[in-house]
């Protein structure tokens, strides 16, 4: 060991410690900030426990934290005083002898000139003997009052010498000792020196070892401050002491802790004290439990009677720092208390299903993890002055026996309140007690409630909080368990190892030397970038919180397509090579390649299809121009009159279906663009007559269903009006059009009169089609005339134009011919109009965002055409009565928590309300606890599967997998609950996902959504034949036939969930007559009572879940569409539905509210704007709210999305009936909602901030 | 020390007296008396002469009614655009009116734009000097006013906005030394006011449209008098308060005064503000005419059948110093909804509203009532105002004081406006602000 004197900090390393330091505080105040959220608490009995617990550990960290503050040593001063010293031992019987003799001679053999007593309590005549032979002076007393500090008072009588040295038995001093210690005490102020005390049965067994981990940063930094603080704290041993200052406070104070009384008396007395942190004797750590127990028993008793008794008495006679130091020193033995609170916590958690604390447990592990790091990153720092490198480390063993010894604490705690004295023994050094089995029971037995609490907790409600309060009680249960550790591997190791072990103490591995120099360089580094990330994630968590996310845009980003016509000659048919070369030129793929088919009557010839195959083959799709030129026909007797007409009567069809199955045998997706430019008199089939659209729109649709009989489904049909007034009205609409389509070709060069910018050309469509809805626009004819020079800028404002203003536009086919003859005005011409692109090289023309996807050129996935088993389990479902339980689906993300406590509330209210089911959508974490608490509650189950719209079912085949494997699973773990009455996919991706897409992408993702369903659904069947599966459809009016189709290709499927949205149906006959068009078996999955209590006379005995029973209420989302709100109050529809289903009586009285809003200018910066809550009253109208104590208002700002939805809901701060708002940047996307509260029933209302012009 | 502070307190006073000299120097425009009209700078101060006698500006702004302007002893109409300027001219020359003629202009808002496009400055003086050059010799014409409310910038260095203001200036001059250049002043501003004396010398005379800030105008005039020498001024715009500074009600809409109060508020403002100011070379009242700013009866002093209201009589009385005439015309006390003055009251659809309209005086069956309903044009700017649209209701020729309405079925603001005429050729007006919220579904 060494005997090297430690240096203190540089200035740059003590600046470094306060850093730390200060870091570390800014994180416990960061922690503070957001964890003292009040309305975060859950239950408030656990919650002010667990603030006592970390209120505490602050507390005692704070006061570590100031003991790190400003190490220092003291300065050796040169002088050559020579006091004399006496030095005493003591010896109490029953210690071993041997272990004091050894003392004693070390004691004679040091170096100084000094008078050596033995304190011999027991006139031991061997020990009086051996005193003898080594002119040792033998004190001995007839009492043993005072017991410890009375037998050295006792020697001090005949002792005379200035300086005085207080030995424990088992200190055995070097040589040196007096020589270091002596010259301080040239300064008269100096009462007392106090060296370090070190043991050197470290290593004789685990309580050994941790007794002394616990004191390492206690002699080391901790001491060499409080030797800055004039707060040294005197050790019963290697202390030595100014006699006259001894004598001034009437001798060694007596007392169970009577080292630290002795010191607080010459503090008070004004004597100052210095700690030499210096190795210059060594002692026996207690290495038993049971001795262990003892000696911490004596000292919490005798520090905690300390507190009581002296310290009042001496208070005003300290400084400052000593009033603070023995005020908070000893209530480090409220350990006890406070581990019997974190004992008590989870299991009083877990026992009663409830938590203290409802927050957000990431956002918690944000706030403590920056408070944590600096916890041990103070603590790795500054080991570096420990007294020994040996001793630097987790010390992990010193906490846990610690934490095992709460009982002791507390009974030293109770001893003092009742005033019980324990008996002064000195600190047993003999090794050989046994432990006794009472010691440990204690523990052993909070060890067993812990586990008990564990499983019973998990086995009653199974969330997220109730897992992490099992591992804060599993903790405890090690802790507890690791009692019979300590207390029953003695002598584990051999006296041999243990040398070896004391040897090698001090010897440091090449990867401890990194780590530790690391640390001492990077320590600040780290700490700040910790707490300055955690403050930025979690600073970003709340601001989410409060504005929302940005949705991200899904997977589905527009598929843009570019085409073109490059014929060789003017037979409308591009070639292939020219293609090649013109994608070559531009630099980008070509995916569609643009044909002109006139019709012929002779199909075998004229049909291109070798051609059309090879477009295939070149990785890009066909389209047809399919011109009804009607000459071909012409010689057969019966075809007279318009060919639109013709065609609608049927004289057609042959041709048509001969056309349609040969598209059909093609296999793969072609575009049709069937009697394009139908409004142009040039064209024969151009319809002068008045209700010529109607005569159009039928011989489509007359196509169309040839088309379909013939099941050429991989047709896309596209519409190509000529005239910007007849895009709306020939309009055929859904499904029979896929996509709309312009010609756009500007007939000039810039120096002609006629000469068009791209705008000017297609705004006017624009405007029109806008009205259609949503349909992908294609430009089927583009370009600019043949103008060097001036085509560049033509084309290129036009792609600006088009990205920026017209997103509709989702495919440009270049008109690439030089072999033209149809002029503007609609005539053919004798010459050829050149339409190809002058420096095509040099243009940028980049349209597309990625790349077509190439399994376009290739077949559709295939769904099975197996015949149907029709299993119809939806007809056992009867009188289904069911909410929809949608809150806490994304459980990371809900403040609800599903916790016992909440289920069991709302199920009892679902049940009492006249509901028989819930439906509720698997998300693994709530399961458990959803499926077991429903059943107590008699509520039956229907089990939904949420299939996201996200998921690419065509590409991403392991993700729908995935999926698949998650579905069966669970199925497979959930299907012998009984109270599971079906299975449920939920999410309608006709509505939500698929349908963005455009064909022909759309039709490869249904086929291979459709195959996904067929397999899973099938597999679900052989796992559990007994209950229906159902899958979500929003009812539209529209697509009940492809709905129908779906139903009838999926097997295993039972039946739709009908998802009915109120504001297309406010007309029920309507909605009756749709689901009359589905003629499927069906369940209402999603409909509101209002619709329901609309239709129950029309429709009885019909399944049903309402919409949803809470509010939802996430982090990003807000729903109002509960029957409850978000913070389970009764709302209206509450009251509704009861009466709906018979439980409630009498009507609900109908109040409204309103807001009244000013006509405010809002867009200005800072700008603050009233809002007034209005309230009903039948006789005096609408009249601005009183102050009333029946019920109280709420005021809240709803954040909204593009698309309308909710995002986040931020409750303001409203007076008594109005609220001056500060009125958020981008007003347009707030809304304020004011909700009325009366004893448990809330009532809303929601308006924009602003009152618009022309409103 | 001492001689230090001796020098430099007489080099601060020298520069001080320097500036006030130079500030103070004649930059304006060389007075012609030869002119059809100039301004002369006498003993007493600016005087306006025309053909060759002095001429104090009486009358008021607007787009036509001048035999009505005439009779009621107005010299002056200011029209506010260029449009049927031929014909407005002529038919100023028949009832012996002088016009002052608007030459609309871009703001300084638009500096980094239209003045910083060569192009359109182009374009703006080539129709300018055609514009002057064609109407020059009119004998109506009295001012061009070149702008109105152009809100000038006070900045040390000419913007583009500036220079061709001070451009067109001397164009107008050059093409027309016989007649005045003025442009007008947004309420009284004075920064503004300053900057148009520092910035365009060469202008002839300030117009100022005030109404509420009408008090502020001695106190603006004086301070500039303080760091240059003032100009000319008269007052381009006045009348009672505007909507923007008047009062509002519980959700911010105006209320505004009875069409018979305001013939108070315009006779205490003309003999408070406006006569007894002997800088000012005249007046022109706001609004000759029928327009919508606020509600669609705020400044109106005559209504779209060129029906008089009661500031008509009021103006005639002050222009003509005589006393206001006792004719019998159409006097309203007051309006009251559902049988109360309040001017918030909420209401729900489904009611029924009663409007009842007093007089002061009994009422005859010479009255009639047209009773409209508009939805509160709020935030609209008169030049894009269309108050027909907004209109969701209309009775004419009520003959009751009296009538119930439905309530509006759309939650929003609302005012119903009502005028009273007499077979006189008189009308009177006001209106009361109401609210509808629906219940809440």
């Amino acid at each position: 060991m060494t005997d090297k004197m430690l240096k203190a900090p540089s200035k740059y390393q003590r600046f470094k410690i306060r850093i730390l330091i200060l870091i570390g505080f800014a994180s416990i105040i960061n922690f503070f900030y957001w964890f003292l959220d009040f309305s975060l608490i859950e239950d408030h009995v656990l919650y002010w426990l667990l603030m006592i617990l970390i209120f505490y550990d602050t507390f005692r960290l704070i006061y570590i934290w100031y003991h790190y503050w400003d190490i220092s040593v003291p300065r050796k001063p040169k002088t050559s005083i020579r006091p004399t010293v006496d030095v005493l031992t003591t010896y109490f019987p029953g210690e071993p002898k041997d272990m004091l003799k050894q003392t004693l001679m070390a004691i004679q053999d040091m170096d100084y000139e000094h008078t050596t007593y033995l304190c011999d309590e027991a006139n031991d005549p061997e020990l009086k003997e051996f005193c003898q032979e080594n002119k040792i002076i033998h004190v001995t007393r007839d009492n043993r009052i005072d017991a410890k500090a009375g037998n050295i008072n006792n020697a001090l009588k005949q002792a005379s010498g200035e300086i005085c040295l207080i030995l424990d038995p088992d200190h055995i001093p070097h040589q040196e000792f007096l020589t270091e210690v002596i010259p301080y005490f040239a300064d008269p102020t100096i009462g007392f020196v106090q060296t370090v005390q070190t043991y050197y049965n470290l290593h004789e067994s685990y309580v050994a070892r941790a007794a002394a981990e616990q004191t390492f940063h206690f002699y080391g930094p901790v001491m060499m401050c409080m030797n800055s603080y004039g707060t040294v704290n005197a050790i019963g041993a290697n202390c030595v002491f100014r006699r006259s200052a001894l004598d001034s406070i009437g001798g060694h104070a007596a007392g169970l802790s009577e080292d630290m009384h002795t010191a607080m008396k010459l503090h008070a007395k004004g004597w100052k004290s210095i700690y030499v942190p210096k190795l210059l004797s060594a002692g026996l750590a207690p290495a038993t439990l049971t001795s262990y127990f003892k000696q911490q028993l004596k000292w919490s008793r005798g520090t905690f009677e300390l507190l009581v008794t002296s310290y009042p008495k001496l208070f005003s006679k300290f400084t400052w720092r000593q009033k603070l130091h023995y005020g908070v020193l000893p209530l480090h033995y409220f350990t006890g208390l406070i581990f019997l609170i974190s004992l008590l916590i989870p299991i009083i958690s877990l026992l009663t299903s409830s938590t203290p604390w409802n927050g957000n447990v990431i956002n918690f592990g944000l706030i403590v993890l920056p408070v944590i790091v600096s916890i041990i990153g103070i603590r790795f720092y500054v080991q570096k002055w420990v007294i020994n490198k040996g001793e630097r480390g987790t010390h992990l063993l010193g906490g846990l026996l610690m934490q095992i010894t709460w009982t002791i604490y507390l009974m030293g705690l109770l001893y003092t309140l009742i005033r019980k004295k324990v008996p002064y023994l000195p600190t047993d050094k003999d090794d050989e007690e046994k432990t006794s089995f009472y010691i440990v029971l204690p523990n052993l037995i909070f060890g067993l409630i812990c586990i008990f609490s564990i499983v019973y907790g998990l086995y009653r409600d199974f969330t997220p909080f109730s897992l992490f309060m099992s591992g804060f009680a599993l903790w405890n249960a090690i802790i507890m368990f690791y009692t019979l550790r300590f207390a029953y591997t003695l002598n584990a190791i051999s006296t041999q190892d243990r040398k070896k072990m004391d040897k090698d103490f001090n010897r440091e591995s090449k990867f401890e030397k990194y780590i530790f120099t690391f640390w001492q360089r990077g320590a600040v580094a780290v700490l700040g970038l910790v707490l300055l990330f955690t403050v930025y994630l979690n600073g970003r968590k709340e601001e989410i919180k409060y504005d929302g996310l940005a949705h991200s845009g899904s997977f589905n980003k527009p598929i843009k397509y570019l085409g073109v016509f490059a014929p060789i000659e003017d037979n409308g048919l591009s070639d292939l090579s020219k293609v090649e070369e013109f994608s070559k030129s531009i630099n980008q793929d070509m995916d569609i390649v643009s044909f002109y088919l006139a019709w012929d009557k002779d199909l075998k010839t004229s049909f291109p299809e070798k051609q059309l195959l090879k477009v295939y083959h070149q990785k890009a799709i066909p389209m047809i121009t399919w011109e009804p030129w009607t000459n071909t026909f012409n010689e057969e007797q019966n075809f007279k009159g318009h060919v639109l007409d013709s065609i609608t009567s049927g004289y057609f069809d042959a041709f048509i279906g001969d056309f349609a199955k040969r598209m059909k045998n093609l296999d793969k997706p072609v575009f049709l663009r069937f009697a394009h430019e139908f409004d142009n008199p040039f064209y024969p089939w151009y319809d002068d007559r008045e209700g010529a659209e109607v005569h159009f729109k039928k011989a489509w649709i007359h196509t169309w269903h040839i088309f379909k009989e013939h099941g050429a489904d991989n047709v896309i049909w596209v519409y190509n009006p000529w005239k910007p007034d007849n895009v709306t009205s020939f309009f055929p609409d859904a499904p029979y059009v896929d996509w709309i389509s312009i010609n756009l070709l500007n007939y000039a060069t810039h120096d002609q009169e006629n000469y068009r910018s791209f705008q000017t050309l297609y705004s006017p469509y624009h405007d029109e089609i806008i009205k259609t809805g949503n349909f992908p626009v294609m430009l089927s004819e583009y370009g600019t005339y043949f103008d060097p020079g001036y085509q560049k800028l033509w084309l290129e404002n036009a792609m600006d134009m088009i990205l920026s203003n017209y997103k509709e536009i989702k495919a440009i086919i270049f008109f690439n011919s030089n072999v033209d003859n149809n002029m503007p005005d609609g005539t053919e011409g004798d010459s050829y109009l050149n339409w190809t692109i002058a420096d095509v090289e040099h243009i940028d023309l980049n349209f597309k965002t990625k790349q077509m996807p190439l399994y376009l050129t290739k077949n559709k996935p295939r769904a099975e055409s197996a015949p149907k088993k029709n299993t119809n389990l939806l007809a056992n479902l009867s009188d289904i009565r069911g909410v929809n339980i949608k809150n806490s689906q994304k459980w990371k993300q809900d403040y609800h928590v599903k916790t016992r406590k909440h289920l069991e509330s709302n199920f009892e209210k679902i049940s009492n309300l006249g509901l028989n089911t819930i439906k509720y959508t698997s998300n693994q974490t709530y399961d458990y606890n959803v499926i077991t608490i429903s059943k107590e509650y008699n509520l039956k189950l229907s089990f939904g599967f949420w299939i996201p719209e996200t998921i690419n079912f065509m590409e991403d085949t392991l993700m729908a997998s995935r999926l698949h494997d998650r579905i069966l699973g669970l199925v497979k773990k959930y299907k012998d609950h009984e109270n599971i009455i079906s299975w449920h996919l939920q999410n309608d991706l006709f509505a939500d996902g698929i349908s963005q897409f455009h064909e022909p992408v759309r039709s490869y993702h249904l086929s291979a959504y459709v195959v996904w369903l067929q397999k899973l659904t099938s597999e679900i069947k052989k796992l559990d034949a007994s209950r229906p599966v159902i899958i979500d459809y929003t009812l539209n009016g529209l697509n009940e036939k492809q709905a129908k189709r779906l139903f009838e290709d999926v097997l295993g499927l039972d039946g739709l969930g009908l998802i009915v949205k109120d504001d297309i149906y406010d007309d029920t006959n309507r909605l009756l007559e749709n689901i009359r068009a589905l003629d499927v078996p069906y369940v209402y999955s999603d409909i509101s009572t209002t619709v329901l209590a609309k239709m129950s006379q029309e429709s009885t005995n019909t399944n049903y879940f309402i919409r949803n029973w809470q509010d939802q209420h996430q982090i990003d989302k807000v729903t109002f569409d509960g029957v409850i709100d978000r913070k389970g109050r009764f709302k209206p529809d509450y009251f509704e539905l009861g009466k709906y289903l018979g439980s409630f009586h009498h009507d609900v009285v109908p109040y409204s509210i309103r807001i009244l809003k000013r006509l405010d200018l809002l867009g200005y910066p800072h700008k603050k704007s009233l809002y007034f809550a209005m309230h009903y009253d039948p006789i005096k109208g609408w009249e601005r709210m009183e102050h009333n104590s029946n019920y109280k208002l709420e005021w809240a700002l709803v954040k909204c999305d593009p698309y309308g939805n909710f995002l986040t809901i931020n409750e303001v701060e409203g007076l008594v009936d109005y609220v001056l708002l500060d009125i958020p940047e981008n007003y347009e996307e707030y809304h304020l909602r004011l909700t009325i509260l009366k004893d448990n029933t809330v009532k809303s209302t929601m308006t924009s901030l602003n009152t618009p012009y022309y409103q | 020390m001492k001689s230090r502070i001796l020098i430099f307190f007489v080099i601060s006073i020298a520069i001080l007296i320097f500036l006030y000299i130079y500030m103070h120097r004649d930059r304006g425009r060389v007075v012609d008396p030869t002119h059809t009209v100039f301004i002369k700078n006498t003993e007493d101060g600016f005087q306006l002469n025309r053909n060759g006698s002095p001429f104090h500006i009486k009358g008021a702004g607007g787009l036509g009614h001048m035999k009505e302007l005439a009779e009621a002893g107005g010299n002056t109409l200011r029209v506010y655009d260029t449009l049927n300027l031929q014909s407005l001219l002529d038919e100023a020359h028949r009832y012996g009116i002088a016009l002052i003629v608007d030459i609309p202009l871009p703001t300084n808002e638009s500096n980094d734009t239209y003045y910083a496009d060569k192009e359109y400055i182009l374009k703006i003086k080539r129709d300018i000097r055609n514009l002057v050059r064609r109407y020059k010799d009119h004998p109506s014409l009295l001012i061009w006013n070149l702008g109105n409310e152009l809100y000038f910038p006070l900045v040390a260095r000419e913007n583009n906005f500036i220079k061709v203001f001070n451009q067109l200036v001397d164009l107008i001059h050059e093409e027309d030394p016989d007649h005045l250049v003025s442009t007008t002043v947004v309420g009284v501003s004075r920064s503004q006011t300053l900057s148009i004396h520092l910035m365009a010398p060469k202008l002839d005379i300030i117009g100022f449209n005030a109404f509420g800030n009408i008090t502020r105008l001695k106190t603006v005039m004086n301070a500039v008098g303080w760091i240059t020498k003032p100009k000319p001024y008269y007052i381009t715009e006045w009348g009672n308060h505007g909507p923007w500074e008047s009062d509002t009600n519980l959700w911010k809409a105006v209320l505004e005064p009875t069409s018979t109060a305001k013939g108070e508020i315009y006779k205490d403002i003309y003999l408070t503000y406006i006569d007894p100011d002997s800088d000012c070379l005249g007046s022109l009242a706001f609004y000759w005419g029928y327009k919508h700013e606020g509600t669609p009866t705020w400044f109106n002093i005559l209504d779209e059948e060129g029906r008089k209201s009661e500031v008509y009589y009021y103006l005639k009385s002050l222009w003509t110093r005589t006393q206001l005439e006792d004719t019998p015309r159409s006097k309203i006390q007051n309006i009251l909804l559902n049988n109360t003055e309040m001017n918030h009251q909420v209401f729900a659809p489904e009611n029924v509203m009663t409007v009842q309209l007093n007089m002061l005086d009994t009422i005859t069956h010479n009255l009639s009532f047209d009773w409209k309903i508009y939805k509160e044009g709020w935030g609209l700017h008169e030049w894009i105002a269309e108050p027909d649209t907004l209109k969701i209701s209309d009775i004419k020729n009520s003959f009751s004081n009296t009538v119930e309405f439905n309530v509006p079925e759309e939650d929003g603001p609302y005012r119903i406006v009502v005028s009273v005429q007499d077979d006189a050729g008189n009308f009177a007006t006001t209106n009361i602000p109401f609210y509808v919220l629906n219940h809440d579904r």
